[in-house]
């Protein structure tokens, strides 16, 4: 077993080193990713405002050149001296061509004027025409400037007119949803007419934004990547990075006769709905941000589980040596155990669950591989990794179990088994917390999967499974409880029925319910209940009969006996002969008279021992009871060459107890240290108050004490064992029986010669 | 006339034991063996005083006993080897005067019979009531101007402090007096570390004037809680 268990170990561990690698692997890929997709983002999501500014603004500096001065435009545009210069030198040398023109005009006018003098008429309108030329003449520059700004007006109009047929085509374009061949071709066609429509061949500038769907976005960052490095030149396709836009537009303003223009593909969105489009560029963010964090979190998984091990090693180490320095040696069993007992848990886990369970968490686990599988980072949680480690455990535990006991550790086994033996305890033990719990959860990450298929919203999905969850708790709870009050309810008759019995009532019986799981424990109620009855008539009968027994003997002893103390009381006032034989009647006397004592004592110790004796317990004060009886003996005790030391306190000492029994109690004790002291010696009686009160009594013995201490209460045990004098060695076995009887204690303790007896009452 | 006494017990040597003694202090005796026996002899004639014993054939001591206290109140004396206090009161109060338990002391069992019968022959059946200057229980009497003590007919001498506790308990019959009390009424003056001292006092009064002293029938411990006079 241990060496299957160490290959289970070893092939866990292998497996979760894989799969931390590949865990960190797909970390490691969703990092690259989003380091390029960040770039791309960039140039996405400026990308709209920026191409947007940038045409409003040029059409509005277009438009704004309408009212301003073609310097001031120029200024505007801060063009080069030398640009400046070459526009100037056409400017002068077209006021020089138009001036030669003009005053050529005006001479031809002058000479009509001349010939036409007769004509008044004809004469104002050449006059007219003369001034005008004059005008122009003495204007040249300011004329020249004028048309200049009208043929750029008239161009600036074409430029409009077609960025509005760009964007109406654009707009007509991307209505419908573009795959990457419809947007080529779109392309290749706006392209065509943009050629066309760039002034047959001049330079113009083209700009091309995709809509942020993956394909196309690809396509142009592939195409970006191409054309990199490259000098952005006239004729070529240009794609720009749009932060450069901005000196690309100044650049291009440097140049004159330009055309721009900008290629919007868009597959859903068009260039007036520009909020919408920017609305995905968050989603696209927030897409981005998403898979850096599950990258995040998965290396921070593999971290620390990487972690736990590195731990649980250092400390299974660290016992190691703390076991090495006590100077044990650790087992290699042992070793193993600390290192694995992380990883016993786990299994022990998988382990303990029920078939059904186990079946859950492996199609879990399937589910999570095949989503990881792809390494799509956006659906990579946290969850599938846990999802995948149990199915791995999942499988690891069935490698190595028993395969016919791990089948029957199922719920349907038990089911069935509890069937068939038509009892519900062991499904209802089992059915506890496991049942709930893991039908529950695993009910829930069905439910979710399911939902999360159909609706595509995690969150409804989470909600909708917990709620029905909860539900179905909420069902097997009921019918768990129901079952549980059928028990109960039958449970409470049969308490209800043992307390009758209890209270000796006659005649009363548990009711058996067939078929209920309890009926076994009513039957052997019932049976122990006749079984106790029987016993205790018997044992009734016997304590009557012992008691009548002894009250019987007694009586039979007692009787022959008054006969013979009263003869021997008569025969002891006759005159007998001879002399001698009154010495005799002497020893009769004395014989009867012990006789006398044993039958008492006997009788009492007999009846003290069946607990058949009335207590007839009250409140009293120990220490005067100690003192009357002491006083009662008062002649005994100064007969004899004993002394006294009495420590008995001046105060009432109350406790609760049978007087006439504590009485005879002590005064068998005392009578026992006048029998059997030692002659001179002290006899200490004390009463001590701590908590308890405590009655002690302390002599020497005038024999060797070689007898055990529990020895010496039993009846007819005397100490020494010869029984020569009087007495009839129960005083001690009379006093423990009555003690007992009151609920105290007697401890008798010899130490040498020392002979200690203790009572112990509980205070008042 | 001598006083007569019915001994009725199923043991025949006791009965003839008990009668020598009685017939020793001149006392008429009769005998019967069960308790029918003793019915029909009280039917027959007058008795002063019945010795019964309890556990007999036919009808048993204490039936007959109650049955004589239907019609009769002379003393009843009852004998028996059942010494239990239980046993005691049952025989008590069915009746009898008096409960003496086997083996009995015979001289004992007579000084009973004699104070019984003094009482009631000589006194009448019932308490008579005590003189003004006596204190009286059954036999023991307390004469307060003469400061002497009688048991019976027998004068008892008494040291002034045995006379004082006497005085005291018997002016609070059937009381029960704890040491401390009974020694700062009849010392006078505060307990302070008594001693022994009145529980010896007591057991020499009880000496005295008990017939048997470890059976006491006027003078009686109550264990733990003091001493008292029983009231008869």
């Amino acid at each position: 077993m241990g060496k299957q268990k160490n290959i289970l170990i070893n092939l866990l561990r292998v497996t979760v080193i894989i799969f931390s690698v590949a865990v960190l692997y797909s970390a490691a890929k969703d990092y690259t990713y989003i380091d390029e997709k960040e770039k791309a983002g960039y140039y996405f999501s400026n990308r709209f405002e920026n191409v947007l500014s940038n045409i409003m603004d040029t059409a509005e500096n277009y438009h704004d050149m309408n009212v301003l001065t073609y310097n001031e435009t120029m200024d505007r545009f801060e063009l080069t001296p030398q640009y400046r210069a070459s526009i100037q030198d056409e400017l002068d040398a077209k006021v020089k061509e138009y001036s030669i023109a003009w005053e050529e005009e005006l001479e031809d006018l002058k000479q009509r004027q001349l010939d036409s003098s007769l004509y008044p008429d004809q004469h104002l309108d050449i006059q007219t025409k003369i001034d005008d030329l004059e005008y122009k003449i003495a204007n040249a520059s300011a004329v020249v400037e004028a048309e200049k700004v009208a043929g750029v007006e008239k161009d600036l109009d074409y430029f409009a007119k077609t960025l509005e047929e760009i964007k109406n085509a654009t707009i007509i374009y991307t209505n419908k949803s573009v795959n990457i061949k419809q947007y080529e071709s779109m392309r290749d066609e706006l392209k065509k007419k943009a050629k066309m429509l760039a002034s047959s061949g001049e330079d113009y500038y083209w700009f091309e934004v995709g809509d942020g769907s993956y394909e196309i976005e690809e396509m142009l960052f592939t195409r970006l990547r191409k054309v990199k490095g490259r000098d952005g030149s006239a004729n070529s396709d240009n794609i720009f990075i749009p932060n450069t836009i901005n000196y690309r537009a100044n650049q291009l303003m440097d140049k004159e006769g330009f055309r721009l223009f900008v290629f919007i593909g868009s597959s859903s969105n068009n260039l007036n709905e520009f909020d919408a489009i920017s609305n995905g560029y968050r989603l696209f963010w927030d897409d981005l941000d998403r898979i850096g964090r599950n990258a995040d979190r998965q290396v921070v998984a593999v971290a620390v589980a990487i972690a736990l091990l590195v731990v649980q090693y250092f400390f299974s180490k660290r016992k190691m040596k703390k076991l090495e320095r006590e100077g044990k040696t650790m087992g290699e069993s042992k070793m193993d155990e600390a290192v694995q007992s992380f990883l016993h848990k786990l299994i022990y886990f998988v382990g303990n669950l029920k078939l059904e369970a186990k079946f859950i968490i492996f199609l879990i686990g399937i589910k999570s591989i095949d989503s990881i599988r792809y390494f799509d980072s956006s659906r990579t949680f946290l969850f599938d990794i846990i999802g995948v480690c149990l199915g791995l455990l999942v499988v690891v535990d069935f490698v190595g179990a028993n395969k016919e006991a791990y089948l029957r550790n199922s719920f349907w086994h038990q089911w069935r088994a509890s069937k068939r033996k038509r009892n519900f305890n062991g499904l209802a033990k089992n059915l506890g917390f496991s049942f709930d719990a893991i039908f529950v959860i695993g009910a829930v990450i069905i439910a979710c999967y399911v939902l999360a298929a159909f609706s595509g919203d995690l969150h409804v999905a989470l909600l909708a499974a917990l709620f029905g969850g909860l539900i179905i708790l909420f069902i097997i709870w009921k019918l768990y409880f129901k079952l549980l009050d059928e028990r109960i309810g039958y449970i409470d008759e049969i308490s209800a029925s043992l307390d009758k019995m209890v209270r000796g009532e006659s005649g009363v019986n548990v009711i058996v319910k067939e078929g209920n799981p309890f009926a076994p424990l009513a039957e052997n109620i019932n049976r122990l209940k006749e079984g106790y009855g029987t016993a205790m008539e018997e044992k009734m009968k016997s304590e009557r009969m012992k008691t009548e027994l002894i009250t019987n003997v007694s009586h039979d002893l007692k009787t022959p006996l008054t006969s013979i103390i009263n003869y021997i009381d008569l025969l002891k006032n006759e005159e007998v002969e001879p002399e001698y034989a009154r010495d005799y009647i002497t020893v009769l006397e004395q014989k009867a008279e012990r006789l006398n004592v044993l039958i008492q004592d006997l009788f009492e110790v007999s009846k003290a021992a069946s607990g058949d004796l009335a207590l007839e317990m009250e409140r009293l004060d120990v220490a005067q009871l100690l003192r009357q009886t002491l006083a009662e003996m008062d002649g005994k005790i100064e007969d004899s060459s004993l002394n006294f030391v009495t420590n008995i306190p001046k105060d009432s000492v109350m406790v609760y107890a049978d007087g006439k029994k504590l009485h005879r109690v002590f005064d068998n004790l005392i009578i026992n240290i006048l029998k059997y002291s030692l002659e001179g010696t002290r006899v200490y009686i004390d009463v001590i108050q701590n908590g308890s009160v405590k009655i002690v009594m302390k002599n020497i013995a005038n024999y060797e004490m070689n007898f055990d201490q529990s020895e010496i209460v039993q009846r007819f045990t005397r100490g020494d064992q010869a029984r020569s004098s009087e007495g009839s060695g129960l005083g001690l076995a009379i006093a423990q029986s009555l003690v007992d009887l009151m609920g105290m204690k007697m401890t008798i303790r010899t130490d040498g010669d020392l002979f200690k007896v203790e009572i112990e009452i509980d205070k008042l | 006339m001598n006083n007569r006494v019915l001994i009725v017990d199923d043991d025949r040597e006791i009965v003839e034991a008990i009668e020598i003694y009685l017939k020793n202090e001149n006392l008429d005796v009769a005998k019967a063996y069960d308790g029918m026996q003793a019915l029909e002899k009280l039917a027959e004639e007058d008795f002063d005083l019945i010795i019964m014993d309890v556990m007999m054939p036919k009808l048993d001591g204490l039936r007959a006993t109650m049955k004589i206290r239907e019609t009769k109140n002379i003393p009843i004396l009852v004998l028996s080897a059942k010494s239990e206090d239980s046993d005691k009161i049952i025989g008590l109060n069915l009746g009898a005067d008096d409960y003496i338990t086997k083996p009995f002391n015979p001289l004992e069992l007579v000084a009973r019979v004699k104070s019984h019968l003094r009482r009631y022959v000589h006194l009448g059946d019932s308490s008579s009531p005590a003189k003004s200057n006596e204190l009286r229980t059954g036999d023991l009497v307390l004469n307060l101007d003469t400061k002497e003590a009688m048991v019976g007919d027998q004068s008892i001498k008494l040291t002034p402090t045995e006379y004082g506790i006497l005085e005291f308990l018997m002016r609070n019959q059937g009381k029960v007096f704890s040491i401390e009390q009974i020694y700062e009424t009849v010392w006078n003056e505060p307990s302070y570390n008594v001693d022994n001292t009145v529980a010896v006092h007591i057991r020499r009064i009880r000496e005295k004037i008990e017939i048997n002293p470890k059976d006491p029938r006027y003078l009686k411990v109550v264990w733990g809680i003091g001493y008292k006079i029983e009231r008869y």
